[in-house]
């Protein structure tokens, strides 16, 4: 079932989630991190990055062949609940977001250096932009276009969102090593700071269980 | 830095001037928007998104704003008349993409001269191989125009324009090469199914749009550039000073169609012609007739080794193949580091990609594959460059 926004957008917290974060949503520890309250917002999902997903099962794909079926199957299922209604913008409307998210690309720093974009990810962009809502990515050229467009701390990464969880006490120091081993033996591995970050908040919550009974 | 007169006279258009309009528009105070035009505070980065929107500013507007310039495109089309629009949006794309991954590449070389007046032929063609440094009439060829074309900085693209959407139909009226040019960088994009004589003509053509500073060229201008592009490739005082050459070829009476073929195969070995250009170019310089057997006999010739000549793409582009996905990784990992002045465009695809400089799902856009797959190969090219890189430090260390 599509989820609709609330009436009154700013209000409205949501983490739109791109699609290499929930796979590893899905491989980290599903049942928490696809069912947990974020102090970001409420994740959602865009139907661009669903029926990106659904593409993962196709025979020849690259993806279905490191995953396998069953994993893509159940981050289909676990994303499913989560799908959005964006209410899209008028064609017209889209077409000028994109063309100055275009002509922005060209505005990255030299260290950055330019970043060209798909039009999925400027869509992405754009419901973040207009939906007020915080954007979880691990692609780099997307995070810092985002950061040419809206607040820098609602540009996440998947490592955030563990973050959260375990500032939250829903996950002990071992489950998440464990999982974070998993999605390096999956071929998932984290970005270097959001590894340190990890770190940061698991030295803060101390061993061993750190779940509140 | 944004551009703030820009800023100002696109305040003056939309808003009559009313800068406490524009203010809110933006979503800020109208002070905050007095000390941006007064330069007494900076703008914050994503605030540019913002006076864009509120300005209903398109790309190049966008670019103006930021002070990037425009990209300005020249098509070389068969068939003379305009480029598909779906065609140049694609262009522009493709073209800002490598401009894009690395803003400071491709910049033209002060020797290099452009934007030069004369429609005198023989004066285009002596500037064009002043700037190459193509000493005295020797016929322009594939190598030495890629060689010399690399010292300034002028890069040639090869790109399989059908496959990616930069050709439209199979239709004979299509655009098979053109320039990009954005302030005092250059690119030079040629379809990857022209033979290595249409390309090198298609190149010299290109060369002269640079001179010529042309920006829509019409088609007398277009006619300009394909003649200049025969002087180049074959030039009329090479033939004058090679009598013997011609020879062949002028008198049918005396020489066998054997003896043509052999002398063509022969010429083509050094030169990257064709025996319709040698036609071409011998009609128009007045050694053999419009209609006359000389003339025929090399169109003949034209149409006998047709299949043997090879395009580009059957030489070096026969895996990439977008719905071959073990191929076209093939083609990445091995092909492109054969030739590196043929692959140079996909081997700063794969560069910008592995380094974070492009997006995966805008790889996948460009290379018309699934994002899913451009996201797993660029991951495998991600992980090879770090193990070069471990491999590197281990050196070091033993070292």
């Amino acid at each position: 079932m599509t989820k609709k926004p609330k009436s009154n957008q700013t209000s409205t917290r949501l983490v739109i989630c791109d699609s290499n974060v929930i796979i590893m949503m899905t491989i980290f520890k599903p049942s928490v991190m696809f069912t947990c309250k974020y102090t970001f917002g409420e994740l959602a999902v865009h139907k661009s990055v669903i029926s990106e997903i659904e593409k993962w099962l196709r025979p020849d794909s690259r993806k279905l062949k490191k995953f396998g079926k069953p994993l893509i199957e159940d981050a289909l299922r676990y994303c499913s609940h989560l799908e959005t209604d964006f209410q899209e913008p008028a064609l017209a409307e889209r077409g000028k977001y994109h063309r100055i998210m275009s002509g922005l690309e060209n505005s990255l720093s030299e260290s950055e250096k330019g970043m060209p974009t798909s039009t999925v990810d400027k869509d992405l962009l754009l419901y973040a932009k207009k939906h007020n809502a915080s954007l979880a990515t691990q692609e780099q050229t997307l995070r810092s276009l985002g950061k040419k467009m809206i607040e820098h701390h609602r540009i996440l990464s998947f490592e955030d969102l563990v973050v959260d969880v375990i500032r939250q006490n829903l996950l002990t120091e071992t489950e998440v090593r464990g999982d974070i081993e998993t999605l390096t033996r999956m071929g998932e591995n984290l970005r270097n700071d959001g590894r340190q970050k990890i770190e940061t908040a698991l030295q803060i919550k101390k061993e061993p269980r750190l779940k509140q009974q | 830095m944004l551009n703030i007169a820009f800023l100002q006279s696109k305040i003056d258009q939309k808003f009559s001037g009313k800068v406490i309009d524009f203010a809110k528009a933006v979503g800020v105070s109208k002070q905050a928007a007095y000390d941006w035009l007064n330069q007494k505070s900076s703008i914050e980065d994503r605030r540019v998104f913002d006076i864009a929107f509120a300005l209903d500013l398109d790309e190049a507007e966008t670019e103006a704003l930021i002070g990037v310039p425009q990209t300005v495109l020249c098509f070389r089309k068969k068939g003379m008349d305009s480029a598909n629009p779906l065609v140049r949006e694609n262009s522009v794309n493709l073209a800002n993409t490598f401009f894009k991954i690395d803003t400071s590449s491709y910049i033209l070389k002060d020797s290099f001269t452009f934007g030069v007046r004369t429609s005198e032929l023989s004066t285009i063609a002596k500037l064009i191989r002043q700037n190459l440094q193509i000493e005295g009439n020797i016929p322009v060829t594939f190598k030495l125009l890629l060689a010399e074309l690399s010292r300034h900085n002028i890069c040639v693209f090869f790109i399989p324009f059908r496959r990616l959407g930069l050709g439209l139909s199979k239709s004979s009226n299509r655009e098979v090469a053109f320039t990009a040019r954005k302030s005092d960088r250059m690119l030079v994009f040629v379809d990857t199914e022209r033979t290595k004589d249409e390309a090198v003509f298609d190149i010299c053509h290109e060369m002269t749009h640079i001179l010529l500073g042309h920006v829509d060229p019409n088609e007398e201008e277009e006619l300009l550039c394909n003649k200049s592009a025969q002087e180049l490739v074959y030039p009329k005082r090479f033939f004058e000073a090679h009598p013997k050459e011609l020879e062949v070829f002028a008198d049918t009476s005396k020489h066998s169609w054997t003896r043509v073929y052999e002398k063509f195969a022969r010429l083509s070995r050094e030169f990257d012609w064709s025996p319709k250009g040698l036609a071409l170019a011998l009609r128009d310089y007045g050694f053999i007739g419009k209609a006359s057997h000389a003339f025929r006999r090399l169109l003949t010739l034209e149409k006998t080794i047709a299949k043997s000549r090879k395009t580009i793409d059957e030489l070096f582009f026969q895996r990439f193949d977008p719905h071959n996905l073990d191929a076209l990784e093939a083609f990445f990992s091995d092909d492109i580091q054969k030739e590196p002045d043929i692959f140079r465009p996909m081997i700063e695809l794969k560069d910008a990609a592995a380094f974070g400089h492009l997006s995966s799902r805008k790889l996948a856009e460009i290379l018309t594959i699934e994002a899913g797959d451009a996201d797993e190969i660029v991951r495998s090219w991600r992980s090879l460059q770090d193990e070069s890189q471990d491999d590197l430090n281990d050196q070091k260390t033993e070292e």
